[in-house]
């Protein structure tokens, strides 16, 4: 550790350095056993020689960043030293990957880009433990991912590479429109009343999208209600999957009040973090990229219009038939695993 | 009634089931929460005292834990190990269990609060492939319904056939070409007839793993804890991934035999009522599953489970 302390110091030093350029266009210099250690950077250095010098640094991946670089760096400058025990290896790893998830992705992403393997199955590994045993909600939450597979789609394994932009949106807005309206219904159930009826739900619908769709424009509105009937019909039964789900939750705990209160505060802190995550999907799209995408999803729901009965039936026989088991709550998510496999 | 006095003794069999270390990982938290409540509901009376304590402090360590485990499946299951405790255990120590749970829930409801990352992230398709690769059967089918990126990582052919050759069959799924027995099922074969050269046969892997399931309904329930037939050892089904098959010590050249157990099974191996080789045939399991065959499901419904008969 002392010696390269040193070279630090002394530039002039024996250490020779490489050069590096990421996709952005910033150069940095490292150590040449540093950046050997990848296999991506050997290989350039060895076949073709760049690196020397500034002019002639080695162009990276467009997947590395100058911060993740330096993460980068980090490990290999620690591993590279071969005189270091497991042990010390070991509890290196352990502390290096204590990251936030984001920083996680890139680090696994930027790993896999420069073929370094033994950094790759670390963070893979620690994305693995993260992953497993939460419920495809609560992995959206950490990872900040959209909720943008129709039901269908969640029921059945996926036959076509169907990557439509638009189907991807609209399923998002769907699925947002479903969450506002689920998490509505928790605050009013909480006075435990009874079933409302067809007319409010669809007031409410309306009202909201007036409230809230403004600024997108009277076209859009205007699209949104066409789609009115659709989005009940599956709010329907997201609605009263979830009465049935309280129902069962209240007589699962009945009597310790705190069990009640609880889960009651688990469940608003649920809310408020998919809340949080909701925001941050819109900010993603600017202004002048949101248009031009509301004005295809309109395009799309037009002619979604035109086959909508068609739809709406194999969308509901698909539903009847593998609705077997009855959707559960999130606390207990296994049931929802279920249904995507079977 | 001699209980226990066989070859190995409630005390050994209990800590064979490693519930302990199983509370640490909080993928198996749940799991081992539930199997701990099942024990202090059905069997605490019935160990000896020093095997009550033991599981006490395991329910306290439990309750202790819960603030790591930042899940809705983990918090509702350290609900129900805290109503098996209430329950089962005596004055003092249900006080004391109930006032560790009180301070551990604050505690984890605190941390859910802190915890705002930036972004979203985006990762290629390879990488997703190589993180499925760590995962097991249950969380493998989960994240497959979380965004359509995943969904098509997730379905990738190469992360079920690994599996299957875990849980089901180590020697077939080994030579994919030339081996025409390894064909599972007629439906789940692509062929691809190419330019006179012979068919290759493309085996969907994901149908094949679901078709087991679907054959033997106590798969289906997609359990926590699975028997070796051969060692005949009781572990945790979470252990089994694509990537890491169960280390079988008496294996030899014989196909796989892991069978899923349901945690009632699970308590009676620990009272020593049954033998784990006794268990020959999947149709057994699922038809002795709990008091009936229609309350089999309820441990996946309920919190806990109505018992109609106590022994």
């Amino acid at each position: 550790m002392s010696e390269s302390e040193k070279a630090i110091i002394k530039p002039e030093a024996m250490k020779s350095f490489i050069w590096l350029q990421c996709a952005d266009g910033s150069i940095q210099q490292v150590e040449e056993e540093v950046a050997t250690f990848c296999p991506m950077i050997y290989r350039e250095i060895v076949q073709t020689g760049m690196g020397s010098s500034k002019n002639y640094a080695i162009s990276l991946p467009e997947r590395v960043n100058p911060a993740i670089l330096n993460f980068i760096f980090d490990y290999c400058r620690f591993h590279q030293v071969p005189g270091r025990s497991n042990r010390e290896r070991k509890s290196f790893d352990e502390k290096f990957i204590r990251m936030d998830t984001k920083r996680l992705c890139d680090l696994t992403s930027a790993a896999d880009s420069l073929q370094l393997k033994p950094l790759v199955d670390l963070t893979s590994r620690a994305l693995a433990r993260m992953i497993e045993g939460k419920s495809p909600e609560e992995i959206r939450e950490t990872f900040h991912l959209p909720d943008d597979l129709t039901e269908e789609e969640k029921l059945e394994p996926l036959k076509n590479v169907n990557d439509d932009l638009r189907i991807r949106l609209l399923n998002r807005l769907y699925a947002k429109k479903r969450k506002e309206l689920k998490e509505r219904q928790k605050l009013k159930s909480t006075e435990a009343d009874e079933e409302k009826k067809d007319e409010r739900s669809v007031d409410e619908i309306l009202s909201f999208i007036n409230g809230h769709e403004d600024s997108k424009g009277a076209k859009a509105i205007k699209n949104k209600k066409k789609n009115r009937r659709k989005k009940v019909l599956s709010k329907e039964t997201s609605r009263d999957s979830a009465k049935g789900q309280r129902k069962k939750e209240d007589t699962i705990s009945p009597s310790p009040s705190q069990n009640l209160e609880v889960q009651g505060n688990v469940e608003d802190a649920f809310v408020s973090n998919v809340e949080f995550g909701d925001g941050d999907i819109d900010d993603e799209l600017d202004p002048a990229v949101k248009e031009e995408l509301d004005r295809e999803v309109e395009d799309f729901a037009r002619r979604l219009n035109s086959d909508w009965p068609e739809r709406m039936q194999e969308i509901l026989s698909l539903g009847q038939d593998r609705r077997l088991v009855p959707n559960l709550a999130n606390s207990n998510g296994s049931v929802q695993k279920f249904a995507g496999l079977v | 009634m001699d209980r226990g006095m066989g070859r190995a003794t409630v005390r050994e069999r209990y800590e064979k089931l490693g519930l302990a270390e199983a509370l640490s990982r909080a993928h198996d938290y749940p799991s081992a929460c539930h199997e701990l409540g099942l024990i202090l509901r059905l069997a605490y009376v019935d160990l000896p005292k020093n095997l009550q304590s033991v599981v006490f402090q395991d329910t306290l360590s439990a309750f202790r834990l819960l603030p790591e485990v930042q899940t809705g499946h983990g918090l509702s299951s350290a609900n129900v190990l805290l109503q098996a405790a209430e329950v089962a255990l005596p004055k003092q120590k249900k006080a004391l269990a109930v006032s560790e749970f009180k301070h551990a829930a604050v505690a984890h409801k605190r941390r859910s609060r802190a915890h705002h990352d930036g972004g979203s992230v985006s990762l290629p398709y390879d990488v997703l492939v190589h993180i499925f690769s760590f995962l097991d059967l249950r969380s493998l089918a989960s994240v497959g319904l979380v965004c359509w990126s995943w969904n098509s990582a997730a379905i990738d052919n190469g992360l079920w056939q690994m599996l299957y050759s875990n849980l089901f069959d180590n020697h077939s799924t080994c030579s994919s070409k030339e081996d025409h027995k390894l064909v599972p099922d007629g439906k789940d074969v692509v062929f691809h007839g190419g330019m006179g050269v012979d068919p290759i046969i493309n085996i969907n892997w994901k149908e094949a793993v679901r078709r087991k399931c679907e054959g033997v309904s106590s798969w289906k329930l997609l359990p926590n804890r699975v028997v070796c037939g051969h060692c005949q050892s009781i572990i945790w089904s979470s252990g089994i991934t694509c990537r890491t098959s169960h280390e079988c010590s008496k294996i030899g050249n014989q196909k796989l035999n892991i069978r899923p157990i349901s945690p009632y099974k699970v308590v009676e191996y620990l009272l020593g009522e049954i033998e784990l080789a006794e268990m020959s045939s999947d149709t057994d399991d699922s038809d002795s599953d709990g008091p009936s065959p229609s309350t089999q499901h309820l441990p996946r419904l309920w919190a806990y489970p109505k018992l109609s008969s106590t022994s």
